[in-house]
């Protein structure tokens, strides 16, 4: 029998692979943006019916006692109570619509035509207000209410809607101001510079007076705001692709490879899984002896297993797939290490200690030789393997340290290539040459003394 | 293998686009208002890039304390030049109740809106609260110019038409608390809204990762069509629990020894061709491969429920194998074709997925692990290539299906 260590991830060439992965994302982009859609509409409509309660409030009482001119004109009720209405009913369309982001589109759509119509006075107004130029809202910088409205519309998460609010936003913003200037033959156009004084300002800023700069830039901080919103979208969908694609590569290998392994492996070009020929050591760790009910209970096995992963990862060890058998970890198969015997050794040591705190009795097996390690997976899964006669026979010495009720028993390959001191060496017993199937001449056996 | 660059961002066209607008903006200032001014606006564009450039630096843009600092850092060194007095700033020729009027508020909101790509909610949601702090405070500088004029000093009644009353609020020293206030609301709106979207983003990426995590796990088993409909149930419905199983243990007899003889990619190579063909036998079969085991794996069927036949698939999979490799086999690259032993039982055993994510995990604990694992090894010596367990001979003749060819024998191996 020879054995595997590590089962990476799907080859990302994998077509199938990656299918799924785009047919998950894409149903996760779909999601969100049917959550986006209703939170967007949904704050919207609570924008709005703070507006009209604020307007029917507040400001009505304040402007009772005012001029006629200056009370609102009953046309902008109507559109703020429409306005409302209209919230409602797309929100209560969107949450049962299958394509709920065209509603988006289309609340979207209504949003700048009414806020036009309250900023501006096209068509609704008493004549009255056609008298007074509009560029007070210009001045006022009642320009950001559309940048609150484009930012709503960012939480869909869809981009064509962001580009279209962006455009319909300074489309609206800046046909409004045109249409004020046309509609108001005084007003004139300052397209200049001035020396800052003060009198210089008081000449130019009149109600009149529509400061060109201020106009452009206001229009072009409009676009470049949906701009950078539906770049942020696009690169938040790419951020999310990218996340599960790192994912993809790391999930597997973080089950298998030490961690700063699996970062070497990701971050780069360096690290190479092809399949070589290398010196390496393998340990075989048994399941815990004389505790039934640890074949029974699945969370003991999983506690036996991450002591098992904690051990041989700190000893830099490769891991195989756990599967409710003995576990195989091996050393040195991803880079020639000189010391890798010597981790396994120190490695199966840490892990007897571990197990006797534990209050476990487990059995272990060692040798070292040479293997052939590298990736080899199927069609759907990349597998580690570390190919070799030296696998078989370290399965066979765990199953004679099972048989002996023997903690950790090694090879004198092991010992060898471990390069222990003569002090180490004081805490070994010597087995002799011991039969092992598969092997003519049989292997000398070492014990670790408890 | 370049698995880094593959899950890597492009560089950020947020980033260029930035750059574009602060240099197209500095030649705006020197083209319309002048040398003085520009000079003015390009110190603090040179200031805004520099640490513009410092978070293309990878390990700068993983410290997100970091981040904060500097996108804080670019938002004071624009808002100075707005707010603070000359030299710096243009705050002393042009009253702040009149710079509450420029596009001002608006460059700290496009600033905000470009944290966004790619996402960083704590940042865009700290630049905000800065900008929003910044817009805030401009009323208190306003207000402490004892020119300045406010909505109080106004009295609306006293202004006999439109034109009038709009000249008296459209003065450079004009304040309007009210929309002041008005106006601090919407930004401060935007940047709930913007940080929002930036949390949802990250949110999605990371119920998306664990999403791909748990197939990537489950993969490592099962055919996608089964991933699917585990993934469309959610894990614990394979939950560790008695089942009974068939199980099938396959190697390649004899393939270690003749390893090493051949080159290392010929090894790697031979092992892809028979696990492409182990892999495609059992997961067709609604199987799982519970494991590869160097030149062998463990397979078991009847873990997905329903009524399918497990025996019978674990057998008509190990058929397949043993008919498939011998004409799959790359003859150029291995002398010889290595023989297939197949081992197949049935019983109960604990079976199932524990874990999530990255360590989802099949496990299975039982004695028909064992007894299939011998009876493949006992394949060497029987006459054909599949070895029956007795209790999986007397599941396939429960499930109705005889062995009626000479190509599996039965035996019975005790536990």
């Amino acid at each position: 029998m020879t054995t595997t260590a590590g089962q990476l991830a799907p080859p990302l060439h994998d077509s199938m692979a990656h299918d799924s992965m785009s047919i998950d994302l894409e149903r996760a982009f779909d999601r969100e943006t049917r959550i986006g859609v209703l939170i967007a509409l949904g704050a919207r409509g609570v924008f709005v019916a703070y507006g009209v309660i604020d307007f029917v409030l507040n400001q009505i009482p304040l402007r009772s006692h005012m001029p006629a001119w200056y009370q609102y004109p009953i046309g902008i009720m109507i559109f703020a109570l429409a306005f409302n209405l209209f919230s409602i009913a797309f929100f209560v369309i969107a949450l049962r619509s299958k394509t709920p982001v065209y509603w988006c589109f289309a609340s979207m759509f209504l949003d700048f035509l009414i806020l036009s119509e309250l900023k501006f006075f096209w068509f609704w107004s008493p004549a009255v207000m056609l008298l007074v130029p509009r560029f007070i809202v210009v001045r006022n910088l009642d320009v950001i209410v559309f940048f609150l409205i484009v930012s709503i519309y960012t939480l869909p998460m869809y981009r064509t809607l962001i580009a279209w609010a962006g455009t319909v936003a300074a489309a609206v913003w800046a046909g409004g101001i045109c249409y004020t200037f046309l509609m108001f033959p005084p007003a004139k156009l300052f397209w200049g510079t001035f020396d800052n004084s003060p009198q210089a300002l008081a000449a130019v800023m009149k109600p009149d007076i529509l400061i060109g700069d201020l106009a452009v830039l206001q229009v072009l901080s409009l676009v470049l705001f949906a701009l950078f919103l539906a770049i942020g979208v696009q690169e938040g969908r790419r951020f999310v692709v990218a996340r599960v694609r790192a994912e993809t590569d790391r999930a597997v290998l973080t089950r298998f490879f030490p961690p700063e392994v699996v970062s070497r492996i990701v971050d780069t070009t360096n690290t190479s899984l092809a399949a070589s020929r290398r010196s390496t050591a393998i340990l075989f760790v048994g399941i815990p002896r004389g505790e039934s009910v640890i074949v029974d209970d699945f969370a003991r096995l999983e506690s036996y297993y991450t002591i098992v992963e904690q051990s041989v990862f700190a000893h830099s060890g490769i891991l195989d797939r756990f599967d409710g058998s003995p576990v195989m970890a091996s050393f040195g198969a991803l880079e020639e290490d000189t010391r890798a015997a010597r981790r396994a050794y120190e490695c199966a040591l840490d892990l007897a200690r571990r197990f006797s705190d534990e209050n476990l009795s487990i059995s272990m097996g060692l040798h070292a030789g040479v293997c052939v390690c590298g990736e080899a997976g199927g069609a759907r899964n990349r597998i580690f393997s570390v190919i070799g006669d030296s696998v078989n026979a370290s399965r066979r010495i765990l199953d004679e340290a099972e048989a002996r009720e023997i903690s950790v028993a090694l090879s004198d390959a092991l010992l060898q290539s471990a390069d222990l001191s003569a002090a180490e060496r004081i805490h070994l017993d010597d087995l002799g040459v011991v039969a092992i199937r598969g092997r003519d001449m049989g292997l000398r056996l070492w014990s670790v003394r408890r | 293998m370049n698995l880094g660059r593959q899950g890597a961002l492009s560089a950020h066209p947020a980033f260029w686009m930035r750059a574009a607008v602060a240099w197209s903006g500095t030649a705006y200032v020197f083209l319309r208002f002048g040398t003085a001014p520009g000079i003015r606006v390009l110190i603090a564009i040179s200031l805004f890039e520099m640490l513009d450039v410092s978070l293309l630096n990878r390990r700068i843009a993983a410290i997100p304390f970091l981040n904060i600092l500097i996108v804080g850092l670019q938002i004071v060194a624009i808002s100075a030049l707005f707010l603070a007095p000359a030299p710096f700033g243009f705050a002393t020729a042009i009253p702040v109740a009149t710079m509450v009027q420029t596009p001002f508020a608006l460059i700290l909101l496009c600033m905000l809106a470009s944290t966004n790509s790619p996402p960083r909610p704590w940042v865009t949601l700290t630049a905000g609260v800065l900008v929003t702090a910044i817009w805030a405070a401009t009323r208190l500088v306003a207000l402490a110019d004892p020119h300045t004029i406010t909505k109080e000093q106004i009295v609306v009644a006293h202004y006999k038409t439109p034109m009038a009353l709009l000249e008296a609020i459209t003065r450079p020293y004009y304040f309007n608390v009210g929309i002041w206030r008005f106006n601090t609301g919407f930004i401060a709106v935007v940047v709930v809204t913007l940080s929002f979207a930036a949390f949802r983003t990250q949110r999605l990426a990371r119920w998306s990762a664990e999403r791909q995590a748990d197939r990537d796990a489950l993969s490592a088993y099962f055919s996608p069509q089964i991933v699917d409909v585990i993934l469309g149930g959610g894990v614990d419905r394979l939950a560790p629990q008695a089942r009974n199983v068939a199980v099938l243990n396959c190697d390649l007899v004899g393939f270690t020894g003749l390893a090493e003889t051949l080159s290392p990619e010929a090894v790697a190579q031979t092992l892809r061709i028979f696990r492409t063909i182990a892999e495609n036998a059992v997961q067709a079969r609604r199987g799982a491969i519970l494991t590869h085991q160097g030149d062998g794996f463990t397979a078991i069927f009847g873990l997905t429920g329903g009524n399918d036949p497990t025996v019978g698939a674990a057998l008509a999979a190990a058929r397949e194998i043993v008919q498939a490799w011998p004409l799959a086999l790359d003859r150029s690259m291995v002398p010889g074709v290595p023989d297939v032993g197949a081992g197949i039982d049935f019983g109960g055993a604990n079976v199932g997925l524990v874990g999530r994510g990255r360590t989802l995990t099949l496990l299975m604990l039982g004695s028909p692990l064992e007894r299939a694992r011998r009876l493949q090894a006992a394949t060497r010596n029987a006459p054909t290539h599949i070895l029956l367990g007795g209790a999986a001979a007397a599941q396939l003749a429960h499930e109705g299906t005889p062995l009626e060819r000479d190509d599996v024998a039965v035996n019975d191996i005790e536990d």
